[in-house]
């Protein structure tokens, strides 16, 4: 391949990607030094139509209209620099090939060097490489040995099958929760009952740890293997060291599986119409991720490191003696249904409802990628639900805040109220106790139970459940 | 390839003692056959047995050959093994290293071992044959990258060090050494990961030390840092390949320390996620100096010969027979983090440890900044604690009484009771001066803090953690003088 390069330069022509603070500051760093700016690419041209004396017009009629891209050079002002290589993706496909971004997934890139100048107010004249388009990266997660695939799986699809039938490994066993103790978590609730296997466990994870630190990850022969099973996977063998993984919080872990599963499992036909939807909305990010490997560098705010709300929750229903299979459950404004997606791989009758279009669409279109057409999906508001219907367990996380000081708000409570039958799994805005007093003043909960705090979107939250 | 022992084929037992003899007495009477005693003391044994006690070269194993390796000092098992191996026999029944590395076989190995000593001899089927490497120690073996005249190589962690905080140092009003600060003792750092991986309290020090007061910088940082966790974490699911292609760069110092410029919150990452090696890039010559052959080599057969093994910071400790409770890392990270959050200066103080720890404390406070340390230590064990001080040129004095010293070290292996208290605990404690870091199991703990509150001793701080198998209390007391 041959790869072409560009220098910051007065021959070229500039545009830049944002037009806020970032946008303006690298406007004036490249005016300083003489290179001419045409104009700022926003989606929000409407509200500023002129920035810095430059038109700002959206990226469709720059695409549209620009005759000059080849000598232009677009620089990506986005303060999120994990979005960067997503909008360099749409710049390319709009035409632009001279893109300066910062590269989150290859911090070692020679534009990062350049961008990291630009924004401290220098220009750096050194050969930047083209955009060749974003390599598909699904070749670093997965690799073919022999009859076997290895591959970056994630933990939400990984089950352990026992006696009673197929698990997820978010369930806790003893095996696990030995292994959070050694890891430094709920020291001060361990139960040493049985004291061989808590000694045995801690052999495991002394070796395991010895492994990691010298580097030496299983062989091909001794890396777990896998069977793909309807929706999830079931692990055939290495199950230790999968949860020695899990309870270093680490969300996607490599394993063995047939060629055969695997291709049953990328199915990457079916990850098209979600990335239609994602371009045509212009959506940059998800609050939590897609666990499919089309989807692995596709940034998620949410559930993608540290001890997530899925641990968390699974941590309570298990501790409650809740075993979801076969159980109704309600996700309540699921967003792209990644709740209600676990849940019915778990195994039980999930109603998902979500009010707004664009992530009904993506909803439905995960849950085929992700072979959980069962859930019973609906667009619409809480209010519209089968108020005869009855749920175990429903789950309502950042939802009641958006109406908490509305009338819409009285009758969101009142059908979910009239529709569970005894957990509704919720987590607050920013005004927490304000919200939890909220609800059981306005409901026939008779108990809440405080299970963590939580971080999202700026704001510190509160991860509880209101019991009956 | 496996093999096993059924009393139609006769086997030889590696070393003669009572325990051998005991062996075999239990073997025979089960029906199995012996064919002779193994010792390279053989010519000098006079014992009255029907079974022969030859040499190694006398007794004239070969491939067919199966040996049961029955040796008291259990270090010497893979190195007896190993010769085995090299004379043609495969079919070794030991205790062997190996097992600490995860492999299957090893650990079945573990398990027939087991069966053997509880004579269980009916499980001595399908014991698998190792192949097996000599075990001389060879620096090579721990390079990961070699680039021009750069080595890439897992450093342990106790001696990475850090040049300067500067924005720390900025926050803190006073005055410190800041050449030397093991990565272990940075708490800001701590702080953050922590709150990255479970949630929880905000990292107040860490946005105080990098963002100072203004809330929208101290928010940004904290979401750019947890962008930056992610992106650590989806690496790590990758394998260590990221960390050790952006490993930092580290030069050597005294005793042993690195000192590492940047990567700080790549390496705290994986400290973290319980990496106790941390990938680092070294000049060859650092690392041939670190690595020294011929020392190393000394120490090493030091430990075997005294058969008193315990963790020393050196990869060449990697590889030896070792448990989780001989893995101190934990205590040193307690103390530290405790003395920096209640800013006790190490810079010129003086330290004594007590405990079973064998100098691994005193010479990683020597490195913290202390001037002059002491370990309380044991006859029995002075030679190969000496041998690891001189392997990092330390010179730490290995005392039998108590020495006045500014910070003592002191590790409770048992309750509180009046003749610990009159005979050791209470003389130790006087020759303290301004801090004691008290060790206990947590069971054991109340009696230590019930009696500490009876003198002039406060508490300014515990952590709870886990060491080997036991939870374990770290707890720090400060004079009430000082505190006021």
């Amino acid at each position: 391949m041959i790869i072409m390069f560009f220098t910051l330069n007065a021959k070229m022509d500039y545009v830049i990607y944002g037009a806020s603070f970032v946008g303006k500051a690298i406007f004036h760093t490249l005016s300083e030094n003489h290179l001419h700016v045409r104009y700022f690419i926003d989606m929000q041209f409407d509200k500023f139509p002129v920035v810095e004396g430059l038109p700002v017009i959206p990226l469709e009629q720059a695409a549209a209209e620009d005759v000059h891209k080849d000598n232009t050079v677009v620089i990506i002002s986005v303060t999120n620099r994990n979005e960067h290589i997503w909008i360099a993706q749409y710049l390319l496909e709009s035409g632009y090939c001279n893109i300066l971004y910062y590269d989150s997934l290859c911090i070692d890139a020679v534009g990062n060097r350049i961008y990291e100048a630009l924004i401290a107010n220098q220009i750096d004249t050194a050969e930047i490489p083209c955009a060749t388009g974003l390599e598909n990266r699904t070749n670093e997660y997965a690799s073919i040995n022999g009859d076997d695939v290895v591959a970056c799986v994630p933990v939400e699809l990984l089950f352990q099958s026992d006696s009673n039938g197929n698990r997820s490994i978010f369930e806790p066993s003893a095996l696990l929760t030995c292994f959070r103790f050694f890891e430094g978590r709920n020291l001060a609730t361990i139960q040493q009952s049985d004291a061989r296997e808590y000694e045995e466990a801690r052999t495991l994870h002394f070796n395991y740890s010895h492994a990691l630190n010298l580097n030496k990850y299983p062989s091909h022969e001794q890396m777990p293997l896998i069977r793909w099973e309807q929706n999830h996977f079931i692990i055939e063998s290495g199950l230790a060291w999968i949860l020695f993984l899990f309870a270093k919080n680490i969300l996607r872990i490599r394993c063995r599986m047939s060629i055969s599963d695997y291709e049953i499992w990328f199915n990457s036909s079916m990850a098209t119409p979600i990335w239609d939807i994602i371009t045509e909305n212009h959506i940059s990010f998800l609050y939590t991720p897609i666990p499919h490997p089309v989807f692995f560098d596709y940034p998620a705010k949410r559930e993608c490191a540290g001890y997530t709300r899925l641990m968390e929750i699974s941590d309570f229903l298990y501790t409650k003696g809740v075993d979801v299979r076969g159980k109704n459950i309600l996700d309540i404004g699921t967003y792209v249904g990644y709740f209600a997606q676990h849940f019915n791989r778990a195994g039980a009758h999930v109603t998902a409802v979500e009010y707004d279009k664009v992530n009904y669409d993506l909803a439905k279109s995960i849950n085929s990628l992700l072979c959980c057409d069962s859930i019973e999906l609906i667009h619409s508001g809480i209010e519209q639900v089968r108020t005869e219907q009855r749920y175990d367990v429903s789950i309502m996380l950042t939802v009641l805040y958006w109406h908490l000081h509305t009338k819409r708000a009285n009758e969101i409570m009142e059908t979910v109220d009239k529709i569970t039958s005894k957990y509704l799994l919720w987590e607050s805005g920013d005004e927490i106790e304000y919200e939890r007093d909220w609800i059981l003043t306005h409901s026939s909960f008779t108990r809440y139970e405080r299970i963590c705090s939580t971080f999202g979107t700026g704001k510190i939250r509160e991860l509880g459940c209101f019991i009956k | 390839m496996t093999f096993s022992v059924i009393q139609s084929t006769p086997v030889m037992i590696y070393g003669y003692s009572a325990a051998s003899v005991a062996l075999a007495n239990d073997l025979l009477a089960q029906g199995y056959s012996i064919t002779c005693y193994i010792d390279q003391n053989a010519e000098y044994i006079c014992a009255q047995t029907t079974i022969p006690i030859l040499t190694l070269s006398q007794a004239n194993a070969n491939v067919s050959s199966i040996v049961l390796i029955c040796l008291q000092n259990i270090l010497q098992h893979e190195k007896v093994a190993t010769e085995l191996y090299q004379c043609g026999v495969r079919n070794v029944l030991c205790l062997s290293a190996g097992h600490m590395l995860g492999s299957e076989d090893a650990r079945t190995m573990l398990y027939k071992y087991r069966a053997l000593l509880s004579r269980s001899f009916s499980e001595l089927h399908s014991i698998p044959a190792l192949e097996r490497q000599p075990t001389c120690y060879n620096p090579q073996k721990y390079e990961i990258q070699e680039c021009d005249d750069t080595v890439t190589w897992l450093l342990p962690v106790e001696l990475f060090f850090t040049r300067k905080l500067p924005e720390t140092d900025a926050a803190s009003s006073r005055q410190r050494n800041v050449s030397k600060r093991c990565i272990l003792s940075c708490t800001p750092y701590h702080s953050l990961f922590s709150h990255l991986e479970n949630g929880g309290d905000v990292p107040e020090d860490y946005l105080d030390a990098f963002a100072g007061e203004d809330t929208a910088r101290r928010q940004a940082l904290l979401r750019d840092r947890g962008e930056l966790y992610q992106r650590f974490l989806q690496e790590l699911e990758c394998g260590l390949g990221f960390f050790i292609d952006s490993a930092p760069d580290g030069w050597l110092s005294q005793g042993g320390r690195y000192t590492v410029a940047d990567g700080i919150h790549r390496s705290y990452f994986l400290v973290s996620k319980g990496f106790n090696r941390i990938p680092l890039r070294t000049s060859r010559q650092d690392f041939d100096r670190f690595m020294d052959f011929v020392s190393v080599n000394a120490v090493l057969e030091t430990i075997l010969q005294e058969n008193k093994f315990f963790y020393f910071e050196h990869p060449a400790c990697y590889s030896l027979f070792d448990r989780p409770d001989r893995f101190p890392v934990s205590l040193l990270v307690a103390a530290m983090q405790l003395l920096e959050s209640n800013r006790i200066e190490l810079s010129g103080a003086t330290f004594l440890e007590a405990d079973n720890h064998w100098c691994y404390l005193a010479r990683n406070f020597i490195r913290a900044g202390v001037t002059r340390a002491h370990c309380y230590c044991m006859d029995e064990n002075r030679v190969t604690a000496q041998a690891v001080n001189q392997l990092f040129q330390m010179d730490i004095s290995l005392c039998n009484n108590t020495v006045d010293v500014d910070i003592l070290y002191w590790q409770a292996d048992c309750n509180m009771t009046a003749s610990v208290r009159e005979n050791n605990f209470a003389r130790f404690i006087a020759s303290a001066s301004t801090a004691i870091i008290l060790e206990a199991h947590e069971d054991n703990m109340h009696t230590y803090a019930d009696y500490m509150k009876t003198t002039e001793w406060e508490l300014s701080g515990t952590r709870r953690l886990l060491h080997g198998t036991e939870p374990v209390i770290v707890a720090l007391y400060e004079k009430s003088t000082r505190k006021v």
